[in-house]
């Protein structure tokens, strides 16, 4: 069975089980390795990509599903070289520990942030709340968002910390 | 023979009728089945992992599907506001969780998985075939 869809803006027909969910199209197919397995059951969403502008658990997000719909991975919002603006912030911020959780992270960041780039700290709270850290960085990841907002033109409309300067790395790099 | 014919006239006016999205009840039998299938796909893709026999979740113990109320129900509306926006974890240190797959399908998609859902689980009444309309009420009620 083949299915057709947008893919970061290109259109790409698939031939693969149309039970298949996403994540393993992404990852095993198309060596899209951004997207992370995390526990395959919705609870963690490290596995999060965005699906006509919303975001989803792409480890349960069956292939046969997706006909014409348009999906963005976090390969999709920048490179390492010119990274997106929400990419840009975690990165700035240092987000990251382990890392594993990341690309999770700022998919569902991004799909907040295109939607509403002036949220609220609650609204922020609550839209990221599907997803877990396990290293806890979690007060680094709303840094990051709030940073991303105003390089998006918004803001976060009451932030429980201003933006601050980026942090630097241990070993000097930016 | 009059009468006959009348008569096969009156059913297939009822059942135009009653089904106004297809032309006969065989039709409407294909469509249901149909749509069970691609119900089917989707279930298996998505829900399996947990409701499966021999998934994590049913090896621990929770109850299976054919014994859960909501497929149960004279009405569909429960399973269908259950598939659109999951069960929110409580506060607190355990509680049940399902996701919301309100972005991941379409009003016609949620439908097809509640045909295949009610037809291998549920009753014993039946639901309408199509739940598209019902599916689409529920998302404008919960605000999207």
């Amino acid at each position: 069975m083949s299915i057709n869809l947008t893919l970061n803006g290109a259109a790409v027909r698939l031939d693969a089980d149309p039970t298949t969910p996403l994540l393993y199209v992404l990852r095993n197919d198309l060596k899209l390795n951004g997207a992370k397995f995390g526990c395959g059951l919705g609870q963690c969403g490290a596995c999060t990509v965005i699906v006509d502008g919303q975001p989803v658990f792409s480890c349960l997000m069956p292939l046969a599903a997706l006909e014409g719909r348009r999906i963005t991975t976090v390969e999709g919002l920048g490179t390492a070289a010119a990274p997106g603006p929400v990419q840009a912030a975690f990165e700035a911020e240092q987000a990251a520990q382990c890392g594993y959780c990341i690309a999770g992270m700022i998919m569902r960041s991004q799909a907040l942030l295109e939607r509403n780039n002036r949220p609220s700290e609650a609204e922020l709270r609550a839209a990221l709340s599907p997803n877990l850290c396990r290293c806890g960085t979690h007060m680094r990841i709303l840094r990051a968002v709030r940073r991303a907002a105003r390089a998006m033109g918004g803001g976060v409309r009451d932030p429980s910390e201003p933006v601050g300067p980026p942090r630097v790395r241990s070993d000097g790099r930016p | 023979m009059g009468w006959g014919a009348t008569g096969l006239v009156a059913l297939v006016g009822l059942a135009l009728f009653a089904y106004p999205r297809s032309g006969s009840p065989g039709d409407e039998a294909a469509g249901a089945k149909d749509a069970a299938a691609r119900g089917a796909v989707y279930f298996a893709g998505a829900c399996a992992g947990c409701h499966e026999p021999g998934a994590g979740m049913m090896l621990e113990g929770r109850p299976p599907l054919s014994v859960g109320s909501a497929l149960h129900e004279a009405s569909p509306d429960h399973a269908i506001r259950l598939i659109l926006r999951g069960i929110a974890l409580p506060p607190g240190p355990a509680g049940h969780y399902m996701p919301p797959f309100a972005d991941d399908f379409s009003d016609a998609q949620v439908s097809d998985l509640l045909s295949y859902l009610h037809a291998r689980h549920g009753g014993p009444g039946a639901w309408p075939a199509d739940l598209a309309p019902a599916v689409a009420k529920a998302r404008k009620a919960s605000g999207g």
